[in-house]
């Protein structure tokens, strides 16, 4: 039986797990990709999702080589591409329930 | 193995300079990136066209695989010469190490050569590794466990593949969880190397659509079909809920797209429980008999009502 966790990880234990040095992080916070809780860097928290969208970050840069501004801008619009599709799946879903008998 | 037609790959002539093959590179690159294009083979698309620039973007692996070219044609078998050595030399020197994507063939060439050099190897946690979960409304209301199977990449102390290890696990699924969040499994992700711990597993939920409630925040909404005279006349329906049925009263003179909340029956979350909301839809009967259509015609003199009063005038 596996139990589930919170995730709540420093700077540098968030460094440790995406491997890459504290500056490029607080880079990365400064751009806005991520919104750590806390107001200084030693007092950083990030979150589960904080790391999965860092990780996200880190693919598109390293892999469509793109500079942090740019992959802020890939991925606030990822987010409203994303956001989009599933309103207009929901509101498909909604308007068949009127049509269909 | 099958030999890998790098130059194909990336749709460039095997003279092609190396701004090109940057410029091949990034165009298939952002096509198909699994975070930009969600198609299925787009990642596998993605994994061959990262292969093919890991090679010919860097002059010393195209070098190599010019000269390994002449020994092998796209699709068929392929072994590598005997006495190839690659320049690189040291085993699993590149970087993917642990946690390579990349094909056997490109292993074969630029990966490790085990047994002819030990190095101290330091210690490497596992990949953390992502899968969604499907999760059906009804098992929101509730905590859950969840058996969840999955694959994960092998490797052994040389950073080379093995088959892979299949896994199965309970995962206890918090009551209340929502579309798109993260439950980290510790531990249960890639194996770590050298002695480095394992990587988390990470499941994404995903609220699988149901056939009679859509979700809306917290919210559930119901669509509940109406004869027209339970609409003009009020009436007792059975609702479903996602906790069994109950009555709901439809007041007189309803009307189609009309909302009734019936609260705290929607989705739970840590906070806060949702409303169901029944969706009102008047339906007409199929067909009218002869007595019913006498019926209808009496009531269209009676009742002096034109739905498109309004409309009329706006046109």
């Amino acid at each position: 039986m596996t139990t589930t966790l919170t995730v709540q990880l420093t700077l540098e234990e968030c460094c440790q797990l995406v491997e890459v040095p504290a500056d490029s992080l607080i880079e990365i916070v400064e751009h806005g990709i991520v919104e750590p809780g806390g107001g200084s860097p030693d007092a950083w928290r990030f979150d589960d999702a904080a790391l999965g969208r860092l990780r996200q970050a880190l693919r598109l840069q390293r892999e469509l080589e793109l500079d942090w501004q740019a992959v802020a801008v890939a991925l606030d619009l990822l987010d409203e591409v994303n956001r989009l599709r599933a309103e207009n799946e929901r509101l498909k879903r909604r308007l068949l329930r009127f049509m269909e008998l | 193995m099958e030999f890998k037609d790098y130059y194909a790959m990336l749709g460039v002539e095997p003279t092609a300079d190396e701004k090109t093959i940057k410029t091949a590179y990034r165009r298939l690159a952002r096509k198909y990136h699994p975070d930009m294009n969600k198609e299925a083979g787009a990642e596998d698309k993605f994994k061959e066209v990262a292969e093919a620039y890991e090679v010919l973007g860097d002059a010393k692996k195209r070098a190599e695989y010019d000269q390994l070219r002449q020994y092998g044609r796209a699709g068929e078998n392929f072994e590598v010469p005997p006495g190839w050595q690659h320049a690189g030399g040291f085993g699993g020197q590149h970087e993917h190490f642990g946690g390579s994507d990349f094909s056997d063939f490109f292993e074969s060439i630029f990966g490790g050569q085990p047994g002819a050099h030990h190095r101290a190897r330091p210690p490497r946690r596992g990949r953390d590794i992502e899968l969604e979960m499907p999760v059906f409304l009804e098992e929101t209301l509730a905590e859950q466990t969840k058996p969840v199977e999955y694959v994960l990449p092998n490797y052994d102390e040389h950073g080379r593949r093995q088959p892979d290890q299949h896994k199965s696990l309970n995962v206890k699924i918090p009551a209340g969880v929502a579309d798109g969040e993260r439950i980290r499994v510790k531990g249960q992700g890639g194996q770590g190397s050298a002695g480095g711990p394992n990587g988390d597993l990470y499941l994404v939920v995903r609220l699988v659509p149901h056939p009679v409630f859509d979700v809306d925040g917290h919210d559930l909404i119901v669509t509940v079909p109406l004869a027209p005279w339970e609409a003009a006349l009020g009436a007792r329906v059975e609702v479903p809920t996602l906790s069994g049925r109950i009555n709901l009263t439809i007041p007189a003179d309803s009307q189609t797209g009309q909302r009734l909340r019936i609260k705290g029956k929607g989705l739970q979350s840590k906070h806060a429980s949702g409303d169901l909301y029944a969706v009102l839809k008047v339906v007409m009967p199929p067909r009218n008999d002869e007595s019913a259509r006498q019926l209808w015609a009496q009531l269209r003199d009676a009742a002096g009502f034109d739905p498109r009063s309004q409309w009329s005038k706006q046109a």
